[in-house]
C-alpha cells in the first residue's frame, strides 16, 4: 500500500515544522548550485574523459567526434532538465482559468497582446483546446484575441526557447520569442478582423456555461509546485532522451567526417525555396520540440542557415494536424484553415527574417 | 463515492483514469467511476481545462501529477 493515513492528534515542535518548511527549497537550491559547478566543467570532464580515459588523439577524426559527442549529451540534456524545471514552476502561477478571468472584458488590441503573451505562460494540454475555445467565447472574450491565445501556445514553445537560449544565446532565443508573440498578436488581429462569427459553429453560441469549473482559489504550496515541476522534468527528460542521444550521435557521427558546408546548398541562406519547403514538410510531423532541437543543431553545424532550420522547428512543433483537427468540432473549416494559413505564412516570413538579419 | 473522470482523451486523460481505478480497488473504495469525455458537456460544466475529477458533483481543486495527488483527494475525505 503507498500510504498510510494516520491522524494527526500529535503536532511536531514548531521549530521542527520550520525545518521541514525549509526542507525541500534548499534541497532545491543545493541541487542548483551542483548544476551550475558541473555545467562550467563539462568541457573539461569531455576532455578528460576522450583523450585520458579512453585514450583517443585530440584532432582525429575519432577523438573529435567522441569528445563532441560527449560534451554535447550531458550539456544538452542538463539544459533540457534545468529549463524544464525552470518553465513548470514558473508556469503553475499561471492557469486557463486565471488568463480566462484576466482576459475578460478586454478589448482588442491590448487583449490579443495580453492573450498572446498569457498563452507562452499557461500551462494548456492541446485536447483542452474545444472547452477553452468554447470557455473563452462564452465569457465575452472576442475571437481575435481567443485566436491569439491559440497562436502563441504551440508557436512559443517553452522548451525550444530554452533550448535555444542554452545553444545559440540570449539574441537567437529573444528574437524567438519576440518573433513568435507578434505571430500570435497580429494573426489574433487578421482573425478578428475577417468577422470570424460567421465561421464558429451555431451550437458554441447556445451553450449554457456552469460555474463550477472556476477554481481560481486554487493555490498549490511552494513545495509542491517545487514537486510538480520535478516531476514534469523527469517526466519529459525521461520520455526525449533517446532521442536526445540519438541526434547528438547522428551529430557526432557526421562532426568530424561531413564537411561543414554540406547542407549549404540544399539548406543555405541562398536557396530561398527551401524555408517554404521547410515548413511543409513540418506540418505533416509532429514531435516535442525537445525531440526536434538536437536535429535542428546537428543541421547547423554542416552549414543549414537558422532561419530554415527554426522554420522547420516551429512549423513541426506549432502546426500538429492532431490539435488543428480537434478545433473542427467547433469551427468550420474555412476558419481552419485561415487559422493554418495565417500561421504557415507566419513561420515562413520569420524563416526568412533570422536568415536575412543572421548571417 | 461517485467520482467523474473529466478528459477528452489525452493521455494525462487516460492516466488520471488508470490511476483512479488503480487507488479506488487498491484501497477497497466504494465509487462508481464515470467518464465524462464530450467537450460540449464538459463545457457546460463551465470546465475549460483538463483533466479534472469531480467527487460527488463537487470539482476538485487539484492538479492531476500521478497516483499520490489521487490518493491525497479520494482518501482525504474518508
Amino acid at each position: 500500500m503507498a500510504t498510510q493515513i494516520t491522524s494527526t492528534t500529535h503536532h511536531p515542535p514548531s521549530w521542527l515544522s520550520a525545518q521541514r518548511k525549509w526542507r525541500l527549497p534548499a534541497l532545491t537550491l543545493l541541487i542548483a548550485i551542483c548544476w551550475v559547478i558541473i555545467w562550467t566543467q563539462l568541457q573539461n570532464l569531455a576532455d578528460w574523459l576522450t583523450f585520458e580515459v579512453i585514450g583517443l588523439v585530440p584532432e582525429t577524426h575519432l577523438g573529435e567526434s567522441i569528445n563532441f559527442f560527449l560534451y554535447d549529451v550531458p550539456k544538452i540534456l542538463m539544459l533540457l532538465a534545468g529549463m524544464i524545471f525552470l518553465v513548470t514552476f514558473a508556469r503553475s502561477f499561471f492557469s486557463p482559468e486565471k488568463a480566462r478571468a484576466a482576459l475578460g472584458g478586454k478589448r482588442e488590441g491590448v487583449g490579443n497582446v495580453m492573450a498572446a503573451s498569457l498563452g507562452v505562460l499557461t500551462p494548456f494540454c492541446s485536447c483542452s483546446a474545444v472547452p477553452l475555445f468554447i470557455g473563452f467565447v462564452e465569457s465575452g472574450i472576442p475571437l481575435g484575441v481567443t485566436f491569439s491565445f491559440l497562436i502563441a501556445t504551440p508557436v512559443v514553445n517553452e522548451i525550444a526557447l530554452a533550448m535555444l537560449f542554452g545553444l545559440f544565446g540570449w539574441k537567437i532565443a529573444g528574437l524567438y520569442l519576440v518573433t513568435g508573440l507578434t505571430i500570435a498578436i497580429l494573426g489574433g488581429v487578421i482573425i478578428g478582423r475577417l468577422r470570424p462569427e460567421r465561421y464558429v459553429e451555431d451550437f458554441v453560441w447556445q451553450i449554457q456555461v456552469g460555474q463550477q469549473g472556476s477554481d481560481l482559489e486554487y493555490n498549490p504550496s511552494l513545495d509542491d509546485r517545487l514537486r510538480e515541476a520535478a516531476k514534469a522534468t523527469r517526466e519529459i527528460v525521461g520520455k526525449v532522451w533517446p532521442f536526445v542521444v540519438i541526434g547528438i550521435a547522428i551529430g557526432a557521427a557526421i562532426h568530424g567526417y561531413v564537411p561543414e558546408n554540406f547542407l549549404a546548398d540544399v539548406m543555405g541562406q541562398d536557396a530561398w525555396w527551401s524555408v517554404p519547403a521547410a515548413v511543409i514538410l513540418g506540418i505533416p510531423l509532429y514531435s516535442n520540440a525537445a525531440g526536434v532541437i538536437p536535429i535542428v543543431y546537428a543541421l547547423m553545424g554542416k552549414g543549414a542557415a537558422l532561419g530554415t532550420v527554426l522554420a522547420f522547428m516551429m512549423s513541426v512543433v506549432a502546426l500538429s494536424l492532431p490539435e488543428v483537427l480537434i478545433l473542427k468540432r467547433v469551427i468550420k473549416t474555412r476558419l481552419l484553415v485561415i487559422f493554418v494559413g495565417i500561421v504557415a505564412f507566419a513561420i515562413i516570413l520569420t524563416g526568412y527574417l533570422f536568415n536575412l538579419v543572421i548571417r | 463515492m461517485r467520482i467523474q473522470i473529466v478528459g477528452v482523451g489525452c493521455s494525462a486523460c487516460h492516466q488520471m483514469e488508470a490511476d483512479v481505478k488503480a487507488v479506488v480497488s487498491e484501497q477497497g473504495l466504494e465509487a462508481a467511476i464515470e467518464r465524462v469525455d464530450d467537450p460540449l458537456e464538459i463545457v457546460q460544466m463551465g470546465i475549460i481545462s483538463v483533466p479534472r475529477l469531480i467527487v460527488d458533483g463537487r470539482l476538485m481543486q487539484f492538479r492531476y501529477r500521478g497516483r499520490k495527488s489521487i490518493e491525497g483527494i479520494l482518501l482525504s475525505g474518508k
